[in-house]
């Protein structure tokens, strides 16, 4: 492997675990929230409350599944 | 004209906000990560900063804050709740006395240097600086006091940059896992605030919505805690009959 390509996959990997990190539906889950929340800004709804409430939710899902995988 | 001293106290007083934001990340990833990587992000920011202001100059405030702040915030929204989660599971299992200076990293510091401390830093000195000059620029500017604009925000981020420098001591005898739910609670809370700022969202309250996000998120943050530790201490007193 090159030098190029392992910086390449080094910075891809380091941004990967910087901004998902171990949970990917949850940084899907927030990225739609933005996203969801940007379409309705643009439709005159000034859905402010939508991210914060998202962030409490997916926080909430994901120590419960990770409770409940360690329950067995 | 305004006169001098007016645009001195108006810049220093915006400056002040935007300063506490920037120098309260700086001094949490610091106590939480380490100076040495966070300070070189820091310094990286304002180097950017500076060269940004030198280069642009007035055209600074014509800087599209929007998307900037999209991008920021909602990268700092992303990283903030992997800490927001992390310090919520590691209160709960431990609490927060009895672990002074015993509590391991879980998400391991690397051994050289820290990319994630020097990251964090460097968007919070570089965005809340940006903001800054485009305040002391735009405002100089608009009141042909150019001069006295910089001085009055150069005067506020050392204020409170020694502020923040002082408070440094009492925060590093902070229980670390409680130090990284609080400062996961503050990134959420700016990375929702620049997010949804950035997409064009109205918040009702102004720059005071970010104490409000803080508090909201603290409150979850609370909620969990206490769920998390009914099923501990269940197992406890089953284990002890």
């Amino acid at each position: 492997m090159s030098t190029v390509v392992r910086v390449v996959v080094g910075v891809a990997q380091f941004l990967y675990g910087y901004v998902v990190g171990d949970d990917l539906p949850l940084g899907l889950g927030m990225a739609l929230a933005v996203v969801v929340t940007g379409w309705l800004v643009s439709v005159g709804v000034n859905a402010w409350w939508l991210v914060p409430a998202a962030a409490v939710l997916l926080t909430g899902l994901h120590l419960r599944s990770r409770a409940r995988a360690a329950q067995g | 004209m305004t006169d001098a001293s007016v645009v001195f106290v108006t810049a220093f007083l915006a400056t002040a906000v935007e300063a506490i934001e920037m120098i309260t990340i700086v001094v949490a990833v610091g106590v939480t990560r380490g100076y040495r990587a966070t300070l070189v992000g820091a310094a990286a920011g304002l180097v950017v900063l500076v060269v940004t202001v030198a280069i642009g100059g007035q055209a600074v405030a014509a800087v599209p804050i929007g998307p900037l702040r999209l991008v920021v915030g909602t990268l700092l929204l992303l990283f903030g709740l992997q800490w927001y989660r992390k310090g919520i599971t590691r209160v709960a299992a431990r609490g927060l006395a009895g672990y002074y200076g015993q509590d391991p990293p879980d998400e391991p510091i690397p051994p050289g240097f820290d990319w994630t401390a020097a990251f964090l830093a460097f968007k919070g000195v570089s965005l809340e600086g940006l903001e800054i000059a485009i305040i002391v620029v735009s405002f100089g500017g608009s009141a042909g006091q150019v001069g006295p604009a910089i001085l009055g925000g150069t005067a506020a981020l050392v204020v409170f940059g020694a502020i923040g420098f002082l408070l440094r001591g009492p925060l590093e005898r902070v229980p670390r896992s409680f130090l990284q739910l609080v400062v996961g609670t503050l990134l959420v809370a700016f990375g929702t605030f620049w997010a949804l700022e950035g997409l064009g969202v109205a918040w009702p309250q102004s720059d005071f919505d970010i104490v409000l996000l803080a508090i909201f998120y603290s409150i979850a943050a609370g909620a969990f805690i206490l769920l998390e530790r009914r099923p501990t201490q269940q197992t406890l007193e089953v284990a002890g009959s």
